[in-house]
């Protein structure tokens, strides 16, 4: 019988209470009557029959409290909305930002078993170093010496001249081997991907197109396998096309190549430019694949003590390759789209109860009429619960508009979409923060409203306020937390947009021609073709400079960083390698502290010569000028004498710290060498907005070269901005979460206070009739504002200090205890009590003891 | 409120509703009843049955008693139920529903006996 009684929890408790019973009578009988095995029928029997009238109980109780609960909600509008918005807010927030913390953070990459898959790095733990690229011998050298993996492939950025259909384009794509695509476990959409005997040299090659390449610039053309394209003047035939969602190894490449290697390719162990993944093989755990790839490299660097002295092997998961500081943000949006949801559910829940109190007459007399308590619960449940899902259908709505601009803080970098995709674990999660709101706000009111006799009624009162009253002090130190936060990061950004690049932005732009090899191999050819471009480029109306450059700083390209060889000592600091026209500091505006810039008749029959920058100077011969000083690099052994002092520039980064930098002369380069650092990006500073000028530019490029398509147009104030796209999308989303907390935090006040007062207008009335002066009803209110805000403030100050340090490393040394920032936060708690106080203490001031007092 | 209203009546209520019709019976002799008026071709089970009962109550068309018909038989921890006026009424639409159906019926010759 015991299982009979466990069976009926499935029928709604109102139905339980008033029938079990009877029904384990009826149960009784049919088994005292079964015959024989018959009881096992009546068993079967009364187990469906159960479930079934489970279900259909439960469903018209729904039915009927979801009627009950519209008719509530249309009785009063205004409430309901409320209640309706501020739900879809944390709905909305919570959902939008778990949307995209799934899509960076979580969700599986889209490769085959993508948990085995991981990345290659050497490493020099002396100098601080994790993650360094891989030359190829070494790699080589790892994937014949390794056994933890199935598949080991190398690959590089890659970029080319796309000619011989229609406009001639500058296409990124990537530099394979062959086992990559089987490594990534991916099948192309079209054709097929590169053979192994297409990776050596000498092979026809070939190329791969992404999906979006072969959209755009072939128009989805089935038939574009073996076609023939230009890549930097030579053949490529097309093999395949990889379907929609592939973006390895990060969402610009367009293409894929084969990379090859001769002998030579793999003579440099200190020539490092490549990227190396490989996938773990099966019952290899990352652990055992770290140990082995230790071993391996501490017998490299036995075997070249040379060229290996402190170099070692970091392996690493494929999906754990994101910087520390993307996760950070990450982290701080869900801890503030947790506290906005936090907010808005106690919010809700204050709201509830106020209204709960209002509806005391009507639950009292239905529980004096007989109506169980849990069937009341459920009813003021479905109430709450109508309501979150109404807000949470509006919130979800809310988040998919919104994910489009959360989605600039996913990193191009990774091998994911641009965009998570709505799918059913956004819905999940939306309809999971639905329910969690609707329990956080619905349930507590409701208990606590059908709690107790009608007699008890009016002494639970004070109680209930001590609650509404803890809900408060959350929501205003949530807020404040927030702000906080919000304050440090505006302040940080400030801080980074203020950062002086070194150079000037205004009226200036960059573009860049990447020039083919071998056909420009000719140090001599190349500098024609500069100095063609320049001179026209200058005579352009209102143009005032031009020049170029291997690299522009803040550039995509960290381009040559070198060790400079000095008095016969490598240097420990490296430098950046510029190889510049004359010119070029007059056009970024890049002050000329001593000496001369480059000039034209620097060229490969004078002394080579070199301008650095001031720390450069600083570093190598600190206290002198270090014009006349002379310094080597490995790279060609070429040996170079300084002639000019320039000022500093931030060329890898605005939050990074300034780095020294060496400027060349192009006309001094060795012919037939240094092709990666031929000059590419072509500055434009002119009196007037340059990009006016950009199809004459195209033009002036097209008459140089017809078949040279320029690329990555960009001014220089686009340069700086891009810098700080994230986080100011960041700052804008904080900022929102912590505007809508603190109008939530200030309407709580409000809402209490009101409450409250309504309570007490009777004991307000006998004040005053006491003689009790404005100033004094005033101040009683008023006061009781103060305390819930400071003890909320307070709170949420200690909370701030804790998230400032946590966020430390996004805040570009703002201190998380900036002063600045914690009494911005402090007035604004001040503003907010004041705001949510002003309206109660006017109407208790407004209150006339007459009458006050005949309502009693 | 018009009996009308609430036909058709569920086959289960309509059932119940004659079990109670003479007498006021409990939970376990309704089933019975209508076990024996339908030749054993209909045996309520628990749920349908306190479900029915529960919804009829609140139409309002049977009540609980408290009366005990025998004492001698009764078994105090059982509930009673008794038909109410208005579900006599509603019994009484349900059942000329049916008997108009069936003069409809026997005019197209779909019932054995007399034309």
């Amino acid at each position: 019988m015991w299982f009979y009684r466990l069976l009926l929890w499935f029928c709604p408790a109102s139905f339980r209470e008033e029938y079990s019973r009877e029904m384990e009578g009826v149960h009784r009988r049919r088994l005292a009557q079964a015959k024989g095995w018959g009881w096992i029928g009546v068993w079967m029997d009364a187990i469906s029959d159960v479930v079934l009238t489970g279900l259909a109980t439960h469903g018209s109780l729904l039915v009927q409290d979801t009627r009950y609960a519209w008719r509530t909600a249309l009785r009063s509008p205004g409430f309901s909305l409320a209640a309706i918005a501020v739900s879809a807010l944390g709905i909305a927030a919570a959902t939008s930002v778990f949307s995209i913390a799934d899509h960076v953070l979580v969700r599986a990459l889209p490769f085959a078993d993508p948990e085995r898959i991981v990345k290659i790095w050497e490493s020099q733990p002396t100098r601080g170093f994790s993650n360094v690229d891989v030359s190829p011998p070494n790699y080589r050298d790892w994937k014949a010496a390794s056994r933890s993996f199935s598949h080991m492939a190398a690959f590089r950025g890659l970029s080319v001249n796309l000619s011989g259909t229609g406009e001639p384009e500058r296409l990124e794509g990537a530099s394979v081997n062959a086992s990559l695509f089987p490594l990534l476990g991916v099948t192309p959409l079209l054709g097929r991907t590169m053979l192994e005997e297409e990776d050596r040299p000498g092979a026809p090659g070939t190329v791969v197109l992404s999906y979006g390449l072969w959209q755009r610039r072939f128009g989805g053309d089935p038939n574009v396998l073996g076609r023939q394209l230009l890549f930097d003047g030579q053949a490529y035939a097309v093999i395949g096309v990889m379907p929609p969602h592939f973006n390895f190894p990060g969402r610009k490449v367009q293409m894929w190549t084969a990379m090859r290697f001769d002998n030579e390719g793999y003579a440099d162990r200190r020539n490092n430019f490549l990227s190396v993944a490989a996938r773990l093989r099966d019952g290899v755990s990352l652990e055992m694949a770290q140990q082995e790839m230790q071993t391996v490299a501490a017998r490299l660097a036995e075997q070249y003590p040379k060229d290996l002295e402190g170099v070692g092997v970091t392996v690493m998961r494929l999906r754990d390759e994101l910087t520390t500081r993307t996760r950070t943000m990450l982290n701080i949006l869900m801890a503030a789209a947790l506290f906005v949801l936090l907010i808005a559910m106690t919010n809700l829940a204050n709201l509830f109860l106020a209204r709960s109190a209002a509806r005391q007459g009507e639950i009292s007399v239905r529980l004096a009429l007989g109506a169980g308590r849990a069937r009341l619960v459920r009813q003021l449940f479905t109430e709450s619960l109508l309501l979150a899902g109404i807000g949470g259908v509006a919130g979800t709505a809310l988040a998919l508009s919104v994910i489009p601009l959360l989605a600039r803080l996913a990193p191009s970098t990774l091998p994911v979409a641009a965009m998570p995709s709505a799918d059913w674990r956004l819905l999940a999660f939306a309809l999971l923060a639905t329910g969690v709101t609707a329990l956080g706000f619905g349930v507590l009111p409701a208990l606590r409203s059908t709690r107790g006799q009608l007699s008890q009624r009016s002494a639970t009162g004070v109680q209930k306020d001590r609650v509404r009253r803890i809900l408060v002090v959350a929501q205003v130190a949530a807020s404040i937390a927030l702000i906080s936060s919000t304050g440090l990061l505006l302040r940080a950004l400030l801080k980074v947009e203020n950062t002086n690049p070194g150079f000037a932005t205004t009226h200036a732009l960059a573009f860049r021609t990447s020039l083919p090899m071998p056909k420009y191999s000719s140090t001599a050819l190349r500098e024609r073709f500069y100095q063609g471009v320049l001179g026209e480029l200058r005579a352009l109306p209102g143009v005032t400079q031009a020049s170029v450059i291997s690299f522009r700083p803040l550039g995509d390209f960290r381009g040559g960083m070198w060790a400079p060889i000095v008095a016969g000592q490598e240097s420990k600091v490296i430098a950046a390698a510029r190889f510049i026209s004359p010119g070029y500091f007059d056009t970024m505006r890049i002050p000329l502290l001593r000496g001369r810039d480059i000039q034209g008749s620097d060229d490969a029959r004078t002394l080579r010569v070199a301008v650095v920058s001031e720390t450069f100077v600083r570093e190598h011969w600190p206290g002198e000028s270090g014009l006349g000083k002379s310094f080597g690099v490995r790279f060609g052994n070429m040996q170079f004498t300084v002639v000019g002092v320039v000022g500093d520039v931030r060329f890898r980064g605005m939050e990074r710290k300034i780095e020294p930098v060496m400027y060349f002369a192009h006309a001094q380069t060795p012919e037939n060498a240094f092709f990666w650092f031929a000059p590419k990006d072509f500055m434009v500073r002119a009196s007037i907005d340059p990009m006016v000028h950009l199809p004459e530019i195209r033009r002036i490029v097209a008459r140089a070269d017809p078949v040279q398509p320029i690329s990555d147009v960009q001014a220089l104030t686009e340069l700086v901005e891009d810098e700080t796209a994230t986080r100011r999308t960041q700052v804008w989303v904080i900022a929102a979460f912590a505007i809508a907390a603190f109008l939530l935090a200030a309407i709580g006040i409000h809402g209490l206070l009101s409450f409250s007062l309504e309570q007490r207008v009777p004991e307000m009335g006998l004040r005053r009739a006491l003689g009790a002066q404005t100033g004094q009803i005033a101040a009683l209110v008023f006061g009781e504002g103060v305390g819930l805000s400071l003890a909320g403030s307070v709170l949420g100050l200690g909370v701030a200090l804790l998230l400032g340090r946590t966020m430390e490393s996004l805040l570009a040394g703002i201190s998380p205890y900036d002063p600045y920032t914690l009494s911005a936060a402090v007035g604004l708690a001040v503003v907010m009590t004041i705001g949510g106080t002003i309206l109660p203490v006017i109407r208790a001031v407004l209150i006339d003891p007459a009458i006050a007092l005949r309502s009693q | 409120m018009n009996p009308e209203a609430l036909l058709p009546l569920p086959a289960a209520t309509f059932h119940i509703l004659l079990a109670v019709a003479d007498e006021d019976r409990h939970g376990y002799a309704i089933i019975g009843d209508i076990e024996v008026r339908t030749g054993g071709t209909l045996r309520l089970s628990a749920g349908t049955l306190y479900r029915s009962i529960q919804r009829m109550v609140e139409q309002d068309l049977i009540i609980e008693t408290d009366e005990r018909p025998a004492p001698e038989f009764d078994d105090e921890r059982r509930r009673y139920y008794r038909i109410t006026p208005f579900g006599r009424q509603v019994a009484k639409a349900e059942s000329q529903r049916f008997a108009s159906l069936v003069e409809q019926a026997r005019a197209l010759g779909l019932v054995p006996g007399r034309p």
